[in-house]
């Protein structure tokens, strides 16, 4: 028997074996040969073949065993040596056998093992390949939605623009401009107490800010500060009668765009000289990230409200000075400025036309109110119509809606021709920028990372593709558009769309990111248009009632009567379906809505938790009976004559 | 002759369990006794057989024990375990399905009367 080293016989021990103390050397196969006798082709057979097996040392000894007793057997059966080993078979294919086979005799742990491993390893290559795939995806950006934006700002004749007018006059107002004043704006100084420490900076001096911070709170006669905008107001008088002009005017006619698309006045005019290096830039394509569409600067609208709340303090002044034909052509010049506003297609644009239509229906109701007999019977009528024929739809906004989304998802995705596509890399940065840190959902907050990127095909496999994202906001833009054509009473939920949002599961609201962030809220624009067409149905009765009461010298009887020599007909209660209730006080005749409770209060409105009167439509938590306390919903929706704050 | 490896694949492993049909035996001894009573049609080398043997000791169809043999030398004795029994009676049942739907095409049986 050969001997073998101590080291050899350590290494050749199996750990069990060392475990318990016994140094055996029971892995050495070339012991196993040597004590077998087993030599020549037929031992290294048995070498070969259990080499190559790569089995286990465990296993090995065990196949080395059984091979050599194998030979060992046929030799004692006569069996000549070279006959057995020729018809051993080929060593190659015999080690893989022996190998596939004897892997299948081990603990049930390793087979678990190993599938888990070749799990992870199929996982890990698939998702390389997908990983190349998704950063292979690039949005291709056919569609110049700006353009489409635009149409209808650019089709209007240059000499038909108003917007020529309008820069002229806020040149001249110069409304931002930096000015230092010697008291406190009046308005703050007027305040309670404890609502002077928030304005405290405003209370002491320096006293600076633009010339609209001073303006801004002392647009009424009533207000602390009005002398100053009475000066201003007269020592402009030519600037608002560019305005005037402009208004009249059959459209805006300017294209909203980037800092670098303004000329030079407009940029001064928006105060863009805070975007220096984008002035700078010449108009790049379209295609260019930076172009999209939701980014357009719309600053044109915020000066639609500057002027039109001047046109408002406009009037007010010429009523005091009984100069009707400027009340007049100040509360036809807010309707213009109403309509210019929504020259853009999207709903910020129809929201400031509403704004600037209510304000114009609120002086309407001071004036029916305080000063009926400034205006003459067919200056009336000429408002009337002009007020009744005003679009109070946001069908243009909606259609606008379409556009930001379908142009944020032409470049966040890519195009596969057939309206489908991909997220992409690109795409995912343009997400978390859109969407920013605000996001409740967590999806936008690895996107646009670098391991936003490295997790890219699973963002690409849970994000909605994108022929199911836009198929799904047609759906919800869908429902929203008919939801909005239907009258109040017949609604049974305030806003359906962000109700089924709402009760998506998280992996759908992350599945339609751009959807759940991005989707308009109902409710709320439902709220300023029906209370907007609420205001206007006042206002048109309001009139009517007043040309009535000059015709016949008193009040009508109902409002019926009204019809059809100044109404085309009784305006329906909003929240009802009915028609809208009427009665005579003492003060004169009240028109209004039974509001949300349902019960005719005689014109009383509700009183808020402080117990101050509020004369609202409805909040949605009412509208839906969510909250329904007596306090809060008892009382009617004044519709004329409207309260007003000073 | 020598059978194809399909049809080998087949046959072999049911062939094994027959053989130990009557009680344990050691590799050679299979090796020998397929050839033998197969008139060599069944006989397999080493790589055939022994990977066949861990597949059935895997399939829990056989057993295997270590023990010496006559001469003191280690040897592995395999036996069938009840699993194998009844793989090995559904086998020939199969065997004898096949057999005799061959003999009925005259594939098997006796071909003169074919």
């Amino acid at each position: 028997m050969a001997t073998t080293s101590f080291k050899r016989r350590l290494w050749k021990t199996p750990m069990r074996d060392l475990v318990r103390g016994r140094i055996t050397g029971r892995l050495d196969i070339e012991r196993l040969l040597e004590e077998s006798s087993l030599s020549g082709p037929a031992a290294n057979k048995v070498r070969n073949v259990v080499k190559r097996t790569r089995l286990w040392r465990l296993e090995k000894v065990d196949v080395a065993h059984e091979l050599i007793a194998h030979f060992l057997d046929g030799l004692e059966a006569g069996t000549p040596i070279e006959e057995l080993v020729k018809s051993f078979g080929d060593e190659r294919q015999t080690a893989k056998l022996i190998r596939r086979a004897k892997k299948r005799q081990r603990p049930m742990l390793w087979h678990a093992f190993a599938w888990t491993r070749l799990c992870f390893a199929v996982f890990f290559g698939v998702y390389l390949l997908m990983l190349g795939y998704f950063l292979m995806g690039s949005p291709d950006v056919k569609t110049d939605y700006l353009a489409i934006f635009n149409a209808k700002a650019v089709s209007i004749p240059e000499d038909q623009r108003a917007w020529p007018l309008y820069r002229q006059a806020l040149l001249d107002l110069d409304l931002q401009r930096e000015i230092e004043w010697d008291s406190p704006i009046p308005y703050y100084r007027e305040l309670p107490p404890e609502e002077q420490e928030e304005y405290q900076y405003e209370l002491e001096p320096p006293y600076r800010g633009t010339r609209w911070d001073r303006l801004k709170n002392s647009l009424h006669p009533d207000n602390p500060g009005w002398s100053e905008t009475d000066v201003f107001l007269r020592d402009h008088a030519d600037s608002l009668s560019l305005i005037r002009q402009g208004a009249a005017l059959p459209g805006v006619g300017l294209a909203a765009g980037f800092p670098s698309d303004y000329s030079p006045e407009d940029r001064a005019l928006f105060e863009l000289e805070r975007y220096p290096e984008q002035n700078t830039q010449s108009p790049a394509s379209f295609r260019d990230p930076d172009r999209i569409l939701i980014g357009v600067l719309l600053s044109h609208l915020g000066e639609l409200r500057r002027m039109s709340h001047l046109l408002s303090a406009d009037a007010r002044q010429a009523a005091i000075k009984d100069d009707a034909a400027r009340v007049y052509d100040d509360l036809v010049a807010l309707q213009g400025l109403a309509d210019h506003s929504r020259e853009s297609p999207c709903l910020i644009s129809e929201l400031v036309g509403l704004s600037i239509r209510q304000r114009a229906y609120i002086e309407i109701n001071r004036l029916l109110v305080d000063q009926p007999y400034i205006l003459d019977n067919g200056q009336w009528r000429d408002l009337a119509h002009l007020i009744a024929e005003s679009d109070l739809s946001f069908e243009t906004g909606m259609r606008g809606e379409r556009m930001w989304f379908d142009d944020i998802v032409q470049r966040i995705y890519s195009d596969d021709g057939n309206g489908d596509g991909r997220i992409t890399p690109e795409g995912l940065r343009l997400l978390d920028s859109i969407i920013g840190p605000s996001s409740s959902v967590e999806v936008e907050m690895v996107a646009g990372t670098d391991f936003g990127q490295v997790i890219g095909p699973a963002l690409m496999l849970g994000m909605a593709s994108r022929k199911d994202l836009t198929e799904m906001h047609r759906r919800l833009v869908g429902i929203t558009e008919a939801e909005m054509k239907q009258p109040l009473w017949k609604v049974s939920q305030w806003d359906v769309v962000d109700e089924e949002i709402m009760n998506w599961s998280r992996l759908k609201q992350s599945r339609y990111l751009l959807i759940t962030q991005m989707m308009p809220a109902l409710g709320g624009v439902r709220r300023t248009s029906a209370t907007a067409r609420g205001l206007r149905d006042g206002v048109l009765v309001g009139i009517a009632l007043e040309l009535h009461r000059r015709e016949h010298g008193d009040w009508p009887g109902a409002l019926d009567e009204l019809v059809p020599g100044y109404l085309p007909s009784v305006p329906v209660d909003r929240l009802t379906g009915g028609p809208v209730r009427y009665v005579v006080t003492a003060d004169g005749p009240v028109v209004y809505s039974v509001g949300v409770d349902g019960d005719d209060d005689g014109g009383r409105v509700p009183l808020d938790n402080a117990g101050e009167p509020k004369n609202e439509m409805a909040s949605p938590k009412q509208f839906t009976g969510k909250i329904h306390t007596r306090k809060e919903s008892d009382g009617d929706w004044v519709l004329w004559p409207v309260p007003w704050e000073d | 002759m020598k059978i194809e490896r399909e049809l080998m694949r087949g046959a072999g492993p049911v062939a094994v369990l027959k053989l130990l049909e009557p009680g344990e035996k050691y590799g050679y001894e299979l090796v020998k006794d397929l050839a033998k009573r197969s008139d060599g049609v069944l006989a397999m080398g080493q790589s055939t057989l022994y990977p066949m043997l861990y597949n059935l000791e895997a399939k829990g169809l056989i057993a295997s024990r270590l023990d010496k043999a006559e001469n003191g030398r280690p040897r592995k004795y395999y036996r069938l375990t009840g699993k194998g029994k009844k793989r090995l009676a559904h086998g020939t049942q199969q065997w004898q399905a096949v057999t005799a739907a061959m003999g009925a095409l005259g594939i098997t049986g006796n071909l003169q009367g074919a």
